[in-house]
């Protein structure tokens, strides 16, 4: 794994991929930090710098996207994943190493807007609970969304798809809230809202295994459990869909961080998010094999 | 060292393998012939690891791959068919880097990079950048990451495809060089490039092992001890007077006039060996026989013979 980790990050600085991320993030946070922290006086870079909507955008639509997009869609690309995976290492060694490697290009960003507030301690006072929060908070959901970025490059073989399906993803998360309250409450909507995931499920299973019997016993498999659950717990129909929603988003559980609020139960969230993402890259890895 | 039983793939409905069977004896190194599609490069595929096979064993020096699979592959090194090389990394990282995939420690790789380079003659190159070599070079880098590690059994995928005759003569010297030292298996579909230094062949088509000997017993095998070349000294016609007129052949016809007087003929027999009674006859109307043998097939006659098809090269 540790060969792996090291390879990926020369890659990173060799690729100059590194310098120019490290480059423009530095830049840009420098901008915010100008305009709010110096130009309008206010001492919180958490609520002023790092929970700026436009800020978001660039850091989890863009940068995260484009510096995942590479890790295992140009493996499949030159076939040089033929060397990792006939290599005696195993598949979560060589998933984990990656993303360990562009979270630490994301670390070392980071460590160098340390700056930022640093000057603001300097020269005032920085609420130094709120300022880490934010860290602890951007820390956490960068790495789901560095995960996110590394399980859709294990399922594509073109980076370039890769990056815009990464990019498509952190632009929804970043407006699930907005999306979240244009759902409307109500039994009706909650059963659409469940035949699309369903018939969703059934088409990647019919995708994946090609066998159509399979896929309709998991279509009434999902339509039963569905139907089952309306009897035995209506009010979760009634008023469960936005608050189930709200759960899941990730932008929910990062704006507490903002907000200098660290839930236990929103760095839990983020890190299994993490971790599921990272599993499932194994999987899809593994699986490639089989077919 | 490498057995490999009952191997099966399939890939959605089309059966790639179809029950292969082999095992490889130390420091053998056995060819692994077929056609284009005939299922060399998914076989090698799935004793390397990088594949999973629909069913079937494979078991390196007793441990099974799929038990034990970083273990089994610790004792292989294998060559793809596309070399799998990082373009941005120089020879001698990429070389490092391989070494401390498997398992080296960062000394250990330094050391066994510059080994591997000695082996390969890859010094002169090592601080250039892989993409800048010709692809003589990069089918070298190629084989030096295979040979890292020092792995007891080398897996090498048509490696001499795409190179020019030069790189082919110096590829196949390289390999001729490891012999002895490994247990090596060869995948091609030109059967003139690895005859001269495969011991042992296994013939694939379609999915099946069609035939796997070694290398002259699979041309006697399959000849026919029916077809002999007679060359006879004499005059032609009393010849073809015996000859048409003898039980012992069924057809015959004059190949050539090998020098003045002397002719050379295929001769078709009637019954099992004849050539006892051919001699004998050709002695009692007072003709000499030069040479009377057993038409053997080439491999390449083997090749097609056993798979019905020309070469596509």
């Amino acid at each position: 794994m540790i060969a792996i980790y090291k390879r990926e990050l020369k890659a990173y600085f060799t690729s100059m991929q590194a310098y120019i991320y490290l480059a423009l993030f530095v830049c840009i946070t420098g901008v915010f930090f100008s305009v709010a922290n110096i130009g309008y006086g206010y001492n919180d870079f958490a609520s002023y710098v790092l929970s700026n909507f436009y800020y978001m955008i660039f850091i989890y639509a863009i940068a995260i996207p484009i510096l995942t997009m590479r890790l295992f869609a140009e493996e499949k690309k030159h076939k040089t994943d033929q060397l990792l995976l006939t290599a005696p290492v195993s598949v979560w060694e060589i998933v984990l190493g990656k993303f360990l490697a562009c979270a630490t290009i994301f670390l070392i960003g980071l460590a160098i807007i340390t700056v930022f507030p640093i000057i603001i301690a300097a020269n005032g006072e920085l609420p130094i609970a709120n300022t880490l929060s934010g860290y602890i908070g951007m820390i956490l959901f960068s790495f789901s969304m560095i995960a996110v970025g590394t399980l859709i490059s294990a399922l594509t073989e073109e980076p370039v798809i890769a990056v815009i399906v990464s990019a498509v993803f952190g632009i929804l998360t970043l407006f699930s809230k907005l999306l979240v309250s244009l759902v409307p409450e109500g039994i009706v909507p909650t059963f659409v809202f469940c035949g699309i995931i369903i018939i969703a499920i059934t088409v990647l299973f019919y995708f994946d295994t090609k066998k159509p019997l399979v896929s309709a016993v998991a279509f009434l498999a999902g339509c039963g459990i569905t139907a089952g659950l309306y009897f035995w717990k209506k009010e979760w129909f009634m008023y469960g869909l936005t608050s189930s929603l709200n759960w899941l988003s990730l932008e929910k559980r990062y704006e507490e961080f903002l907000n200098g609020i660290v839930n236990l139960s929103s760095v839990v969230y983020l890190l299994s998010v993490t971790a599921i993402c990272l599993f499932i890259a194994t999987q899809v890895i593994e699986k490639r094999r089989w077919r | 060292m490498l057995l490999v039983e009952d191997l099966v793939k399939n890939y959605g409905s089309h059966e790639a393998l179809k029950g292969i069977s082999f095992h490889l004896e130390e420091g053998q190194i056995v060819g692994l012939l077929g056609q284009n599609g005939a299922g060399k490069s998914t076989t090698m595929n799935i004793i390397t690891g990088y594949l999973s096979a629909t069913s079937g064993t494979v078991k390196i020096q007793g441990i099974d791959l799929l038990e034990q699979p970083k273990k089994a592959k610790k004792l292989l090194g294998y060559l793809p068919e596309q070399p799998p090389l990082y373009e941005k990394m120089t020879v001698r990282e990429y070389l490092q880097f391989v070494g401390e995939l498997k398992g080296l420690k960062k000394n250990e790789a330094k050391q066994e990079a510059t080994e591997v380079m000695e082996k390969t003659n890859l010094l002169e190159r090592e601080q250039m950048l892989i993409k800048h070599l010709s692809k003589g070079y990069k089918q070298r880098v190629g084989l030096a990451q295979a040979l890292v590690g020092n792995p007891p059994i080398l897996i090498l995928d048509e490696p001499m495809v795409g190179l020019d005759p030069n790189q082919i003569i110096e590829i196949r010297e390289l390999i001729r060089s490891l012999a002895g030292k490994h247990t090596i298996m060869i995948s091609s579909h030109i059967l003139s490039e690895i005859e001269t230094i495969c011991d042992h062949i296994i013939i694939l088509d379609e999915g099946t092992v069609v035939a796997k000997n070694e290398t002259k017993r699979l041309e006697l095998e399959h000849s026919n001890p029916k077809q002999l070349r007679l060359v006879v000294k004499g005059n032609k016609k009393e010849i073809h007077k015996i000859l048409r007129e003898s039980e012992l052949v069924k057809r015959y016809n004059l190949v050539s006039e090998v020098e003045p007087g002397v002719y050379e003929f295929q001769v078709v027999s009637a019954k099992e060996d004849i050539r006892d009674d051919l001699f004998l006859l050709f002695a009692q109307n007072q003709m000499i026989v030069y040479s009377i043998n057993v038409e053997q097939l080439s491999l390449e006659e083997v090749f097609i013979k056993l798979t019905g098809k020309e070469e596509e090269e």
